[in-house]
């Protein structure tokens, strides 16, 4: 039942689990497998979105985050890979929403842009 | 609180275990209590991204939740960190929606614009072809009534009476058929009757001719006369610029209010006298002056 557990709503059952078992709370918890699949998923859509170009920074820390918390389940240091895996996946959510407003500013730059333009040769036109 | 009632159970649980106690101005969590705030101040992020918000105020609260269980710093850290990043992904987010909608408001703008322009240019064109078609209907009227001025001129001409005197053919012109009030230039209508003349002319190229102008009495002699000159002068030009009429065969005078054909005392009278005579000498013959 705890495979469920993911970013959202683990506090209780964690915690209730930390209780039951005392300090050694690696140990016990499971490989956290969905949110490293979540993570992966984000730093892709954030790549997609134009965020090597738009939010480097935000990026790289997902990737990296990313690789550790790999290599943290790997050491079986579980509860080490999801904290990374979910902070890799809010750095690349950041990295994706920032890459997205940056497109988004440009395009409507450029509209406003295309009509001072479009206004000023209408207004020429006219003259 | 909404915290659970797992909260003095876990405090009980971990007391006495030796963590040290988290203090309030914790780092981490006053800057994600700060990205919070800037995000959930910020009017733009509570319109247009109150999901994504509210999504951060959680992993806020339960990161002090975590501060009030004296939780290890690892989890407060990282559930501080993860706040942090949803508070700034909540004001990309209103961003990206702001900049969204300027982009349909630019675009509705723009085919406002374009369609506005269209409207203009279509008035526009309308507004030529309404001038244009006054401008035709205008022209129409204009020869129209250039039309009947002429026939009108033509009849004139054709009726007037070509009395034969002693000094030849007299060929009366009432003045104003030729000269505007008080001008000494040809009107446009006129132009015919002297084509007429000048085709007699040329028909009948051994004749001479006298034209002579008369004014009524209203005004100095001196005046009318210079102006009667003026007018039979100008006739004369005419005759000559226009249709090539020998000079040599025309005299011109100026006789003012001399040889009234009617009386000066009513307007009708007036206006007979208002004229220009033109005299067709016999063939042959010179041009006789007048007693």
């Amino acid at each position: 039942m705890q495979e469920t557990v993911t970013n959202v709503g683990s506090f209780k059952p964690l915690a209730v689990a930390m209780v039951a078992l005392g300090v050694a709370a690696c140990a016990s918890v499971p490989a956290p497998t969905a949110q490293m699949a979540v993570s992966r998923t984000a730093v892709e859509d954030a790549q997609r979105a134009g965020a090597t170009e738009h939010a480097p920074v935000e990026l790289r820390d997902a990737q990296s985050k990313l690789s550790e918390a790999t290599a943290a389940a790997a050491r079986h240091d579980n509860e080490r890979a999801r904290r990374l895996a979910e902070e890799a996946e809010a750095d690349a959510r950041l990295a994706e929403a920032k890459a997205q407003t940056a497109k988004a500013r440009a395009a409507a730059a450029e509209l406003q842009q295309g009509i001072l333009l479009l206004r000023r040769e209408l207004e020429r036109k006219a003259n | 609180m909404s915290r659970s009632f797992a909260i003095p159970i876990l405090v009980l649980a971990l007391a006495g275990s030796g963590c040290a106690s988290i203090p309030e101005d914790y780092p981490p969590l006053a800057n994600a209590r700060s990205d919070y705030r800037a995000a959930a101040t910020n009017p733009q992020v509570v319109e247009l991204a109150p999901l994504e918000l509210k999504k951060a105020e959680r992993t806020l609260q339960r990161a002090e939740a975590l501060q009030n269980e004296n939780a290890d710093a690892d989890r407060i850290d990282h559930q501080a960190y993860l706040a942090s990043q949803r508070a700034r992904i909540a004001q990309e987010m209103a961003a990206r929606r702001a900049a969204e909608y300027a982009i349909e408001q630019a675009d509705a703008m723009r085919k406002d614009i374009l369609l506005q322009a269209r409207n203009r240019e279509v008035q526009t064109a309308a507004s030529e072809v309404r001038a244009a078609r006054a401008q035709a209907a205008a022209a129409e009227m204009r020869s129209e009534a250039l039309e009947a001025r002429v026939q009108q001129l033509q009849g004139a001409l054709e009726q007037a009476q070509m009395p034969e005197t002693d000094r030849g053919y007299v060929l009366t012109l009432g003045a104003e058929v030729l000269f505007d009030f008080d001008q000494a230039d040809l009107k446009p209508g006129a132009k015919l009757l002297i084509a007429k003349i000048a085709d007699f002319l040329r028909e009948e190229p051994s004749r001479y001719i006298a034209i002579e102008g008369f004014t009524d009495n209203v005004g100095s002699d001196a005046y009318n006369r210079s102006l009667s000159e003026r007018r039979a002068r100008a006739v004369e030009d005419a005759l000559v610029a226009a249709h090539g009429i020998d000079p040599s065969r025309i005299e011109t005078r100026g006789y003012g209010e001399a040889y009234p054909v009617a009386t000066n005392a009513t307007p009708a009278g007036r206006q007979l006298n208002r004229r220009v005579e033109i005299v067709l000498a016999s063939d042959g013959r010179p041009i006789v002056g007048r007693p």
